[in-house]
């Protein structure tokens, strides 16, 4: 059982890896940005789609889903292509990424994209249209949930401590936050820059559970997704994570929150990626 | 119109199940029959409202059509960016309801003024803008808000009117209040029953202008304008808001692109001023500011001299 469970874990390194890789690819030809932002959500998103979410991408606006909501629109490749891979449109549509007349644009656009339940952007606006949500299934009594997942540094704007203290008051637990901690602001660490303090203790105070996991490892995530017990408050996941996770020279530095990689550069992160991905394969041999 | 809008959301619940009142922390007593016989469908959001407006957003996205109500700046300028991206850019089937419009809380000063609201829900794609004038067109607007899908600020006033508007409340149509020959008064709520006071005196003058009254700002009633633009020497438009953005530049942008328009334009509104008079009584405030009856007299007459 125990290996099996092992496999399924290195099953989704594995995908998380490739995503990785292919993220770097769509952003580095679009010219775009956010290769850093969206490489700190790959597993938590990865890992919600695949375990979490009850949903089905053949069908993607059934009444009987579960939603989420990627307020931190700018980690957007991440989810695009997740959604790619569970079948909500094609793959090969990742290849038109930002370019005219692609329906992925660099913030996710909800009247395009199939599974994207809100279009978002602007920060702090994701997490109060997920209270809708939230509030829309308990008063139609749908059993659904509804799963919202923020940056931390998005967490800055005062709409969203707006959006916590209503979901507390009416007692939302239906839905479930995910905050993308990675520390690491544009244009610093956010402890130097604008210091969040204890996030824990914060929600706690507005009334919410609150568990904090390592958002990079899915043994530990799929362990305290099983320990949530949602009942009678809304519960906040505090994910410990890394910006630019995935290749060592971009992590933990604030410059790939908006810096492409040179040819050279380009060579060693995706040298670095197969690599991980050739044993990864080899590991599940 | 406050009691107007209190008892239209009530028939329009009555009416539809899917109809919800959000509040943002005020009516409570005024809505103490609707939270009684409705209470799922009512919801006090608190002084948050940009919160209130993405959670609006969510709630029409699952298939509810929340009225979000509260004082017209904090609904509108407060929460311009959720109004523009999770209400309009979602095309989400949102109703904004905007109470105490323009300087109907005369005493209250700037922060509880709106005379650029229309200005910037106007400036928003899939945005449809009501104006009543009287609590009639306040219970058409509501219900042809209801009706309608898609995004819909109505922007309310606290002047009760019994005026009795003929014909169909048609979205992006105008009312003819009182037909006229060479001039025309352009008008859209509170200003309206001003219009038809200076029309009345007008006409003792021998001069028959038309009074047009425009519940719906967006869309706006471009045959109707464009067909006074032909007949009228003069059109003037006034408005409870500034001269920038509202009716008066909405039908001025028409004007302009329209070669066989012959009539001269003059916009009566807040001359791009904050409000610093104070009165509870509205017709003082709008006398500081021009927006009289003898004003609008003087500037028809000025226009046809021309």
């Amino acid at each position: 059982m125990k290996s099996t469970q092992n496999r399924q874990f290195l099953q989704l390194e594995l995908k998380a890896t490739e995503l990785r890789k292919r993220v770097l690819e769509m952003i580095v030809t679009a010219r775009g940005t956010h290769i850093a932002s969206a490489f700190s959500i790959v597993d938590l998103v990865l890992f919600l789609y695949k375990n979490i979410l009850q949903i089905n991408p053949k069908n993607p606006n059934s009444e009987k889903r579960d939603k989420f909501v990627l307020s931190k629109g700018h980690g957007c490749a991440a989810l695009y292509v997740v959604l790619a891979d569970c079948g909500f449109f094609p793959k090969k549509l990742l290849d038109t990424f930002t370019t005219p007349g692609s329906i992925l644009g660099g913030h996710p656009d909800s009247s395009r994209i199939p599974g994207v339940e809100t279009s978002t952007g602007s920060l702090g606006h994701g997490f109060s249209v997920a209270v809708g949500f939230a509030i829309a299934n308990k008063m139609n009594k749908s059993k659904f949930k509804v799963y919202c997942l923020v940056g931390d540094e998005e967490l800055n704007e005062g709409s969203n401590w707006e959006a916590a203290q209503i979901a507390a008051h009416h007692k939302l637990d239906n839905l479930l936050l995910i905050v993308d901690e990675n520390k690491l602001m544009i244009s610093g660490p956010m402890k130097d820059i604008l210091d969040s303090f204890s996030l824990k203790e914060k929600f706690r105070a507005f009334g919410w559970n609150t568990i904090e996991v390592n958002g990079h490892n899915f043994s530990e995530l799929s362990e305290k997704f099983k320990l949530i017990q949602m009942k009678g408050k809304p519960t906040v996941i505090i994910a410990d994570t890394v910006k630019g996770k995935g290749v060592s020279f971009m992590e933990n530095k604030k410059e790939w929150y908006s810096v492409l990689p040179d040819a050279e550069q380009m060579k060693i992160a995706i040298n670095e990626l197969e690599n991980n991905i050739k044993k990864l394969r080899g590991q599940l041999q | 119109m406050r009691d107007a809008y209190v008892d239209a959301i009530y028939k329009a619940t009555k009416a539809n199940e899917n109809v919800l009142c959000i509040v943002g922390d005020i009516g409570a007593f005024l809505l103490r029959h609707y939270i009684k016989d409705f209470p799922e469908n009512y919801l006090n959001l608190g002084a948050a409202e940009a919160n209130m407006v993405g959670v609006a957003a969510g709630l029409a996205m699952s298939g509810k059509i929340p009225f979000v109500y509260t004082i017209t700046p904090f609904i509108t300028s407060r929460s311009y960016e959720q109004i523009k991206l999770d209400v309009c850019y979602n095309n989400s089937n949102v109703k904004l309801v905007g109470i105490g419009s323009g300087v109907s809380y005369g005493t209250m000063g700037s922060s509880h003024h709106s005379l650029e609201d229309i200005a910037i829900m106007r400036a928003l794609p899939n945005m449809t803008i009501f104006t009543p004038s009287n609590d009639q067109e306040v219970e058409e607007a509501v219900f042809a808000a209801m009706k309608h899908k898609g995004p819909v600020y109505i922007r309310l006033t606290l002047t009760n009117s019994s005026d009795k508007p003929r014909g169909k409340f048609k979205i992006g149509k105008a009312r003819i209040i009182k037909k006229g020959e060479n001039a025309a008064i352009l008008a859209t709520g509170d200003t309206v029953s001003i219009a038809l006071n200076a029309a009345q005196k007008l006409k003792e003058k021998n001069i028959d202008c038309f009074v047009i009254n425009f519940p719906t700002l967006k869309p706006i009633d471009e045959t109707l304008i464009k067909k006074l633009s032909r007949q009228c020497e003069a059109i003037v438009t006034i408005e409870e808001h500034s001269i920038v953005g509202g009716l008066g530049s909405a039908v001025a942008s028409i004007l302009a692109q329209y070669p066989e328009n012959k009539a001269r334009l003059k916009i009566l509104g807040f001359e791009d001023v904050f409000c610093r008079e104070y009165s509870s009584d509205k017709l003082k405030i709008f006398d500081k500011y021009g927006l009289s009856s003898k004003h609008l007299i003087k500037t028809i007459l000025d226009l046809l001299k021309k």
